[in-house]
């Protein structure tokens, strides 16, 4: 319920600055989505849509793979955290941006340079989130699964996975807000398609409308995925713990 | 105590044990300390606290291995332990909590573990709404769930009142008068190690040593009041 008003107090003040900034710089929300609705019914709109999704999809999966496994690795090993750590410092400070610019010079223009570019940027991330997991992990549990000789299998569900699910949902949830903000970026610079793309055009012909026409689902989309998929994750994984008063 | 001839199912031998401390002085915690104990048999460590009788244990099921001596274990060697902090899987329920360590095990034995350590109830409950009492019940359920050739208990008595800490004394007993486990109970509890040992070892301050090794005569439930006080006084005066 206050979600909803929240939403309703949301809609009231663009309605409300429309009418002070005038047409050209915050077209009204009822010309949106007259907009938005002209674009869906050509198609245009889904399947730009379609594209950006992939896109955050691979890179996120890949990311997420490639550092939570790293990320236990250089957790659960000194070694390998050291020899990690300033290549983990220095990628976390490497500008987005940088990291786009290079990729498209060194591998192309091409998907696997804005796909790999983005999860690259996530990656950092990930590994450090993951990192303190495994460094969170219990000894005293560990012991306890070696007395009673439990199985890989039965150790790495029962005792490993609960206790880095929370990490792992931290992770997603910073590293999904991510992904998707630098795959515009990554689409802006070197794509032709996406909704990065058509924010470029949009951007190109000061076409405001078309720009919010386009922005607007996608946060719908990602807000939805956020609400359906990412938080009842975490009380799934949360759920043994006692509520808080 | 180790019978002529044939091997005990558990043989200690520890010549001596340290560990750096964080300030890089070498500490001695354990010295000189050899015992046997029969299949079947209760053993009981007493000493003061903070002597060694932890370590004494973690060297004893496997988890610590940086000492000199030897430890000689029960052949086939299913360990069980019930640590001081219970440590069940805090996500599981109690029944999982058992049925992972011990997957095998049939309904009708489970029910009747359950019972007998009063936890019916508690079947389904997460592992960390239990109180440190019952926990400990869950943790000595999964402990005897996996039939031990060797069964280690780590203070099982600590931070529990006085009725709770009796209540899980003769829990015990009944168990391991009901199905002889070779067992390895670590206490600073006199009384208790009384009421379920068949020795008792005594260790002293650290470095530890062993002082003594008490038989209890059997059978050792139905001792007189007088007769467990004397034994408490021996153990004393050993001290």
């Amino acid at each position: 319920m206050l979600r909803l008003l929240s939403l309703g107090l949301f809609a009231a003040s663009w309605e409300i600055g429309a009418l002070l900034a005038g047409p050209r710089n915050l077209p009204a929300p009822m010309e949106v989505l007259r907009r938005l609705a002209l674009e869906a019914q050509s198609g245009a709109l889904f399947f730009h849509l379609g594209v950006t999704l992939l896109r955050v999809a691979a890179a996120f999966t890949i990311a997420m793979a490639i550092g939570a496994m790293i990320g236990f690795a250089m957790g659960r090993n000194r070694v390998a955290d050291r020899l990690g750590d300033p290549w983990l410092i220095l990628l976390l400070n490497l500008p987005a941006l940088v990291i786009i610019v290079l990729a498209y010079i060194w591998v192309g223009l091409n998907e696997v340079a804005a796909i790999g570019a983005v999860a690259l940027n996530k990656i950092p991330n990930a590994i450090v989130t993951m990192r303190e997991g495994a460094r969170a992990l219990d000894p005293q549990l560990d012991e306890m699964a070696d007395v009673f000789r439990f199985s890989f299998a039965t150790r790495l569900r029962h005792v490993l996975a609960p206790q880095l699910a929370p990490y792992f949902a931290a992770a997603a949830r910073s590293g999904l807000s991510l992904v998707w903000k630098i795959v515009l970026v990554v689409e802006l610079l070197g794509r032709s398609n996406g909704i990065g793309f058509q924010i470029n055009i949009a951007f190109q012909l000061f076409d405001m409308t078309l720009l919010l026409a386009y922005a607007l689902p996608f946060v719908g989309v990602m807000l939805a995925i956020e609400t359906f998929v990412v938080q009842p994750f975490e009380r799934n994984v949360s759920r043994w713990r006692p509520r808080a008063a | 105590m180790s019978p002529a001839g044939g091997r005990a199912p558990l043989e200690v031998s520890i010549k001596a044990k340290a560990y750096l401390s964080a300030s890089g002085k070498t500490l001695e915690t354990l010295r000189e300390i050899a015992f046997a104990l029969d299949k079947g048999k209760v053993g009981a460590i007493v000493g003061p606290s903070g002597c060694g009788k932890t370590t004494l244990l973690r060297i004893v099921c496997g988890l610590d291995t940086r000492f000199e001596g030897v430890i000689v274990r029960p052949d086939s060697g299913r360990l069980a332990v019930v640590f001081q902090e219970p440590r069940l899987l805090p996500w599981r329920s109690v029944e999982d909590n058992i049925r992972l360590a011990a997957p095998g095990i049939e309904e009708a034995e489970l029910a009747k573990l359950l019972a007998t350590l009063g936890l019916v109830e508690h079947r389904r409950h997460f592992s960390n709404e239990l109180s440190l009492g019952l926990a400990r019940r869950v943790a000595l359920a999964r402990a005897l769930a996996v039939h031990p050739d060797l069964l280690l208990l780590d203070e099982p008595f600590a931070s529990l009142d006085a009725a709770t800490a009796g209540g899980l004394v003769e829990a015990i007993a009944d168990l391991v008068e009901a199905r002889p486990v070779t067992t390895l109970l670590v206490t600073h509890d006199i009384d208790a190690a009384v009421r379920l040992a068949d020795v008792i070892c005594v260790l002293s301050d650290r470095p530890a040593r062993l002082l003594a090794q008490i038989p209890i005569p059997r059978p050792r439930r139905r001792l007189t009041p007088d007769a467990e006080a004397q034994i408490a006084r021996q153990i004393a005066a050993s001290q």
